[in-house]
């Protein structure tokens, strides 16, 4: 197909003067779009039918494996049957036996759904011909099953019981030898005994194990027993029980007819599943095996088929896309080159056509698209052009004869333009100098017709020179007016900080005041209950002075009593010893008969003197008793006075502490405003810091302004540096606002520095 | 009387103190001793009568020996004590300071007044008791009470 566009797009290129190049320019352009568009889908069309059928590929693919999954589990559950069937022929166990018939449901199952699942007719006869062989295969088990089943109901029924009989008959014999005492007896049966136990050992082991040598050992065990018969005969027959050993042989020979049957059976056991079923087994495998292959070397060839598909489909995209590209940029260039080459060449007739070269040929004239049309328009300009050419000699000879009127005003003209040139040169030159900044820069010696020009343009110099110095000094001043306010915002803002720290101190010093003064107020508190309590006790004390004095009034009284008692009783002494002496003057008078009354009386008298004494000691005792009482009455009543007053100035001082402790309320009460009044300062001074913050970095601004100011305005020259007069009268005038800048600022440094010791005192 | 008879031997004296010092007279001379008890003053009398007491319903005159012997007139007491003495058929009472002891001394312990002192103050002291280093006047108990017709009047 890509070949059928390349022939027609060559013999559209071979045949282009006629059919393609008369087309209009729309045509050939949607011709080549749409040539392009059939292309592409052509290229889609192919890429769709080739994806569809690798996907038709894969879905084979798909069911290939699905099948050959099958196959798989068919053999692997196959497997398991042939495990379990091999156990059983080694063991002979139920339980094996039960697993191989799991297994062989299992099998027939994977064996149909692999059925259902195949669709290829070949696999097909191939499953079919794996369930044929499976239904042999599992007959066969079941033969087996059956077999060992019976040969099992065989040992039970039969062996056995005959066995035991030969072992009964044995023991039998043993105990008549025992009983007779006779060596030979015991001997020979003895010896049977053990032939007998090794025989039916091995037969059991035989069928038990479907074993060859142990059959084998069997036979040995047989043939042994029967060589025993002609001993047991002749040690028997001395004692008369020979009937007892001929019976014995009969059931050896019934036994092992019987065993021999067993085994017979047994052997076919073991050829079924050694042989046939291992046959069979086998052939199912491989053809498992085929059916797998099979299905591998298919997916391989779809595989490959696919690839090759893809790769076809890839091969003929990316043709198919060259040739497009191809035929694409062969079309651009045919039609780009239809349309560039006529335009070029009547382009080239136009220009010079233009230039005046009215005798060109105009190209493509012949043509009936749109550059046909063009060229015949041209034409028509060219035929045009050609006329006026004839007009414009006509009129040339009428203008030849103005030509010279005219020079001659040229002349006129030209004088008045040199001027009008020379003025024009130096305002450009002064402009030039105003444009670089240069402001005194001035016209001078303008004709009179432009005189009235350079008075303006000076005049206009003039204003702008003196505005400019006007501006120059304000900035002058403005700049280091900023850089005051900038420097005093500095300082404003250190200083509102350092007043910031130190209303923070203050207010923390203010806290521990408070806390201090609380303290002291409890501490008040405190001495007011302790002066309370001072005041109570002396009041007590007060109490028991009363009562100290009325006990010392008792006791003054008591010795008062004592002392007339004592008087009472020296009266009497007395009174005792003035009748002792009469009685000794009576005794005396009486002689010789009163010596003994004299003697009574004499010691009458001096008990009455003795008790005279001891009342005078008692007396004067007592008067001092009283004495020292009157001076503990008169202490004691100081002492009451003293605590009278003590407590007289416990009042007092329990007045000043409650007065102490209010005040020292009322002092945290004022500490607390205090404070609160200092935490507001802090807040404000905080706020105030900020405001200061931005107030300097406004100023950094402003002074930055007023520098930039400054800097645009040096770019003007001013008369101040030329020394011109008129910039000397500008001088006072700009240096004005300096000198008052320097006055405050001089006001200011001094106003500051107090101001800053005021600070640092704060 | 046995006294009288005994005298030669040994004398009971009784010792009594008047204006701090101490005198004596015989115990024979002595009836009764009594506690004092306010006297009558009698008009007229001689300073050294103090006055007269009611003794058993006899009316006894009462000497102030301070006053008697010399020395300032007594201010009586309840400690005083008046001795009722009698020589003769004179009998008075003699006021002092207290009656200190009653004691037996041999009869040559008395010794006689000396001739030094002069005749009027040998006529009022019979003798002189020096024992246990005292010195003690017995008195003439005739010389010191008034005479009987002085009493009498």
């Amino acid at each position: 197909m890509a070949g059928d566009i390349t022939k027609g797009a060559d013999t559209a290129t071979g045949s282009s003067r006629l059919s393609f190049g008369n087309l209009r320019v729309g045509t050939r352009v949607a011709t080549g779009f749409v040539s392009i568009v059939i292309l592409l889908a052509l290229a889609c069309g192919f890429s769709f039918m080739a994806v569809k059928s690798i996907s038709a590929s894969l879905g084979r693919l798909h069911e290939s494996i699905e099948v050959e999954d099958r196959v798989r589990k068919v053999d692997r559950d196959f497997l398991d049957m042939r495990r379990y069937v091999r156990e059983f022929g080694i063991s002979g166990h139920a339980s094996a036996l039960a697993g191989a018939e799991k297994a062989e449901v299992a099998v027939r199952q994977s064996i149909n759904s692999a059925i259902a699942e195949t669709r290829a007719p070949d696999r097909l006869d191939k499953l079919r011909k794996v369930q044929t062989l499976f239904d042999t295969y599992a007959a066969q088990f079941h033969r087996v099953a059956d077999l060992h089943a019976a040969e099992e109901t065989f040992v039970s029924r039969e062996i056995d019981p005959l066995g035991e009989k030969l072992q009964q008959g044995l023991e039998t014999l043993f105990d008549i030898g025992q009983g007779e005492g006779n060596s030979d007896q015991l001997k020979a049966s003895g010896s049977a005994i053990k032939s007998l136990m090794t025989m039916r050992l091995q037969l059991d082991r035989a069928l038990e194990r479907h074993d060859a040598s142990a059959a084998k050992s069997y036979a040995v065990a047989m043939s042994e027993l029967n060589a025993f018969a002609p001993k047991l005969q002749s040690a028997y027959e001395a004692t008369d029980h020979g009937a007892s050993v001929s019976a014995f042989y009969v059931t050896v020979a019934s036994f092992n007819a019987v065993a021999a049957k067993a085994l017979k059976a047994d052997e076919e056991i073991v050829s079924l599943i050694d042989t046939s079923m291992a046959a069979l087994a086998m052939e199912i495998a491989q053809l498992a095996a085929d059916a797998v292959h099979v299905s591998e070397s298919e997916q391989e060839q779809i595989e490959q088929g696919t690839i090759k598909a893809i790769e076809n489909v890839m091969a003929s995209v990316l043709g198919l896309g060259v040739a497009g590209l191809m035929i694409a940029c062969v079309l651009a260039w045919f039609i780009g080159r239809g349309l560039a080459l006529p335009i070029q060449r009547i382009t080239a007739t136009m220009k010079s056509l233009a230039q005046g070269a009215l005798d060109v040929d105009v190209p493509a004239q012949d043509k009936r698209d749109e550059i046909g049309e063009m060229a015949r328009a041209v034409q028509v300009f060219k035929i045009q052009g050609q006329r006026a050419r004839e007009l414009e000699s006509e009129a040339a000879q009428a203008r030849k004869t103005a030509e010279e009127e005219r020079t001659k005003a040229d002349a006129e003209r030209a004088a008045v333009a040199r001027e009008q040139a020379d003025v024009v040169e130096q305002l450009g030159v002064s402009l030039a100098a105003l444009a670089s900044g240069d402001l005194t820069t001035r016209v001078r010696d303008f004709p009179d017709a432009y005189r009235q020009l350079a008075t303006h343009f000076n005049d206009a110099v003039d204003k702008l020179e003196q505005t400019m110095s006007i501006i120059a000094g304000s900035s002058l001043g403005m700049q280091s007016g900023a850089g005051e306010i900038a420097q005093a915002s500095d300082d404003l803002s250190r200083r509102t900080e350092q007043q910031a720290a130190s209303l923070e101190e203050t207010a923390a010093a203010l806290d521990e005041i408070t806390a201090t003064v609380r303290t002291t107020a409890q501490g008040a508190h405190h001495a007011q209950n302790v002066v309370a309590t001072a005041r109570v006790g002396a009041e007590k004390s007060g109490e028991v002075v009363q009562r100290a004095v009325a006990a010392m009034s008792e006791i003054a009284k008591s010795s008062t009593e004592i002392g007339q008692i004592i008087g009472v009783i020296d009266e009497i002494a007395f009174q005792t010893s003035l009748l002792a002496l009469n009685a000794g003057v009576e005794a005396a008078r009486a002689g010789e008969a009163g010596r003994g009354f004299a003697v009574v009386a004499s010691e009458v008298r001096a008990l009455a003197q003795r008790s005279a004494d001891a009342a005078r000691e008692i007396k004067t005792l007592i008067s001092t008793s009283s004495n020292q009482v009157a001076a503990g009455v008169t202490l004691v009543g100081e002492t009451g006075a003293a605590l009278t007053r003590i407590s007289t100035q416990v009042q007092e001082v329990a007045g000043i502490v409650t007065e102490i402790a209010a005040s020292a309320q009322e002092q945290a009460t004022g500490l607390q405003q205090v404070n609160t009044a200092v935490n507001q300062m802090d807040q404000i001074t905080q706020q105030n810091a900020a405001m200061v913050e931005e107030a300097t970095a406004a100023s950094h601004s402003l002074k930055s302004e007023a520098e930039r100011l400054q800097a645009m305005i040096a770019r003007f020259t001013l008369a101040g540096t030329a020394g011109r007069p008129s910039v000397e009268v500008m001088r006072p005038r700009q240096a004005m606002p300096k000198r008052t800048v320097a006055a405050t600022r001089g006001n200011a440094a001094r106003k500051l520095e107090p101001a800053q010791d005021d600070w640092a005192e704060f | 009387m046995s006294s009288n008879q005994a005298s030669p031997a040994t004398r009971e004296l009784m010792l009594f103190r008047c204006d701090g010092r101490e005198f004596c007279l015989d115990i024979m001379q002595v009836r009764d001793i009594r506690g004092w008890t306010p006297a009558t003053p009698l008009p007229h009398a001689p300073d050294y009568m103090h006055g007269v007491i009611n003794l058993r319903g006899q009316v006894l005159p009462i000497v102030d020996m301070s006053t008697r012997l010399g020395c300032a007139r007594t201010r009586p007491t309840d400690k005083h004590v008046i001795i009722v003495a009698q020589t003769g058929d004179r009998i008075a009472g003699l006021l002092v300071e207290a009656v200190s002891d009653v004691m037996t001394v041999a009869s040559d312990q008395i010794q006689p007044t000396p001739d030094l002192a002069s005749a009027l103050a040998k006529s009022y002291v019979q003798g002189v008791l020096a024992i246990e280093g005292r010195m003690i006047c017995m008195l003439a108990l005739d010389q010191i009470l008034p005479p009987s017709a002085e009493l009498a009047a």
